[in-house]
């Protein structure tokens, strides 16, 4: 694990680390679930391509183009690479977790889906694994339904779940809300034995598990939690590509067109219409480089001495409740604070120079599930230290002086 | 800076609104949502013809309650306006309510006078993210008066910050 003076050369490379809050007080940034702060290497790649090496891909024939051709199908190998996809052209860019998801949800309405079948979700899904689905279906005779929570705000599944009209599940990895894990394994297997097509959402868990270990059909994530400049990933296996019809149509995904009609180019390209997110696409690229200088499992490791830490410190607070205990957790941790409304936490919490977040993080089903209408979350990554915890404690002591609470 | 923007009035009452819960039968009636925190409140109104000489047979708001849930913010104003609509003509009412909305949403302080206790949000400038917690119940109100039965949400209205 890092040591102290490994830690504090390691926060340096995040140059935001060292700017103040907006207020003048010391920035204690814990809303990393929600987007997470870049690393110089990151921005210094980013603005030399944005000064240097300017140049659309797959277009022209002049030497920019070329190399910006090159370095966009290098980093597509690179990110293959690191998933443990069988061939780069698993790899399909996006602009991040939510086009990811929708492209899924059209996809395979139009090209997989049959009246009468069922997708199953769950209850811990953030929106946008709910709405995209929701859209996509709702001119289709398909049934949506839902893995429910237990009230520890686990999965309460069993296998009458996966019956025989379930054709897809789509579920997501770690929880936005709790940073409860979901253990994928044995339901992707389940799902596998029964022809089930599976989606992971691994919004979250890109930043803190290794995603070698998920063997679903397909899998999403963003860039921006991730420590790149943008852009996202869709993960989809080769052989379950003609599931999936193209969401969008345009420039660059053709094969041949005609007034009566196109044809499509082979996977990836029939899934990246248009113009791309060039420069936050090689900053997938960049990021990879990042995490590669360093060792991703020590990062983890203090991320998770941290998170238990944190989780401690609050509990020791009277009156705050941690929301759902299910185990295992990580990096993300809602609260609530018994006679206080987290939006009012929340706005105290930033005159204190913290950022969390506060509201229903896009979970509305969750809460439900939960009885809640919202908490205060907080939320870590490898670069907080407990100097930021002990800034949210004396934050939320500051709510409960004011509060009278 | 926080003690600011809670001041006394705003924390009593947060934990001891007034004239809340549901009220049933009324006449008119509006749901106010904010879809980013999910705060939600029902704005409940019984308007009656009114009898005194002078009131040109208009209407007045014989009783007016909120229910629902929000931060300090949300309830708090929720609360004032209840205490400040009732037994007002429901002409009066409406210029209060578009005096008030302004006071907060652009901080109109030559409005300080004619917003009562509402003033104690002056400060609301200072967290443009919370106006919109403070403007919910007004907005519902406003709908409830003009429409009877409404739903309004912090991101369609017009003039939303």
């Amino acid at each position: 694990m890092f040591t102290q003076q490994e830690h504090q050369a390691f926060r340096l490379e995040f140059p935001q680390l060292e700017e103040r809050h907006p207020n003048g007080k010391r920035l204690c940034y814990l809303d990393n679930a929600s987007t997470s702060l870049k690393p110089n290497h990151v921005l210094n790649c980013f603005q030399k391509h944005m000064r240097q090496e300017v140049s659309n891909v797959h277009r022209g024939i002049h030497s920019l183009s070329q190399l910006a051709t090159d370095k966009y199908e290098t980093t597509r190998a690179q990110l293959a690479t690191w998933l443990g996809a069988a061939s780069p052209s698993e790899v399909i860019f996006t602009r991040g977790t939510t086009y990811g998801l929708n492209l899924l949800a059209h996809g395979l309405a139009r090209s997989y889906l049959q009246a009468g079948d069922t997708v199953l979700l769950t209850e811990m899904e953030h929106h946008s694994n709910f709405v995209s689905w929701q859209h996509h279906l709702e001119k289709k005779d398909v049934k949506i339904e839902y893995i429910p929570l237990n009230d520890q705000g686990g999965l309460d599944f069993d296998l009458s779940m996966l019956h025989d009209k379930v054709k897809v599940l789509s579920i997501v990895h770690q929880s936005n809300v709790s940073g409860t894990v979901n253990d994928l394994a044995p339901l992707l297997q389940a799902c596998r034995e029964r022809g089930i097509f599976t989606v992971v959402d691994a919004a979250q868990s890109v930043s803190h598990l290794d995603l070698r270990q998920v063997d679903a059909d397909a899998l999403v994530f963003s860039g921006h939690k991730w420590c790149a400049a943008g852009a996202g990933v869709l993960y989809l296996k080769a052989n379950k590509q003609a599931c999936v019809a193209p969401l969008e149509g345009g420039g660059s995904m053709i094969e041949t067109v005609g007034k009566e009609g196109s044809t499509f180019a082979p996977p990836p390209t029939c899934y990246e219409a248009g113009t791309p997110p060039i420069a936050e696409i090689f900053s997938l690229g960049d990021a990879l480089h990042f995490f590669g200088q360093h060792d991703f499992k020590h990062l983890c490791d203090w991320e998770r001495s941290l998170y238990q830490y944190a989780c401690d410190q609050l509990e020791k607070v009277p009156g705050v409740k941690i929301v759902s205990k299910e185990t295992p957790r990580s990096a993300v941790v809602s609260f609530i604070l018994e006679g206080v409304h987290p939006h009012d936490i929340g706005s105290i919490l930033d005159e204190e120079g913290v950022c969390v977040r506060a509201g229903h993080h896009c979970c509305q089903p969750f809460m439900e599930a939960m009885g809640l209408t919202a908490t205060t979350r907080a939320s870590f990554l490898w670069y907080n230290n407990e100097e930021d915890v002990d800034q949210l404690v004396r934050g939320i002591l500051k709510v409960k002086e004011i509060f009278h609470v | 800076m926080s003690e600011a923007l809670y001041q006394q009035i705003i924390l009593d009452h947060n934990r001891s609104p007034k004239n809340f819960g549901r009220l049933e039968p009324c006449t008119h009636h509006a749901k106010g949502y904010n879809p980013l925190c999910g705060d939600q409140y029902e704005v409940f109104i019984l308007l009656e013809k009114a009898l005194e000489a002078g009131t040109n047979g208009g209407e007045t708001i014989e009783e007016i309650r909120f229910s629902g849930e929000g931060c300090a913010i949300s309830k708090a104003s929720a609360s004032l306006m209840t205490q400040q609509l009732k037994g007002m003509s429901s002409e009066k009412a409406l210029k209060k309510i578009e005096a008030t909305l302004d006071f907060i949403r652009n901080q109109n302080r030559s409005l300080e006078a004619d917003v009562g206790k509402m003033k104690v949000f002056s400060n609301l400038h200072k967290y443009p993210m919370r106006i919109k917690c403070a403007v919910l119940a007004w907005h519902a109100c406003e709908k409830a008066l003009t429409e009877k039965e409404a739903v309004v949400s912090t991101e369609t209205q017009e003039g939303s910050p």
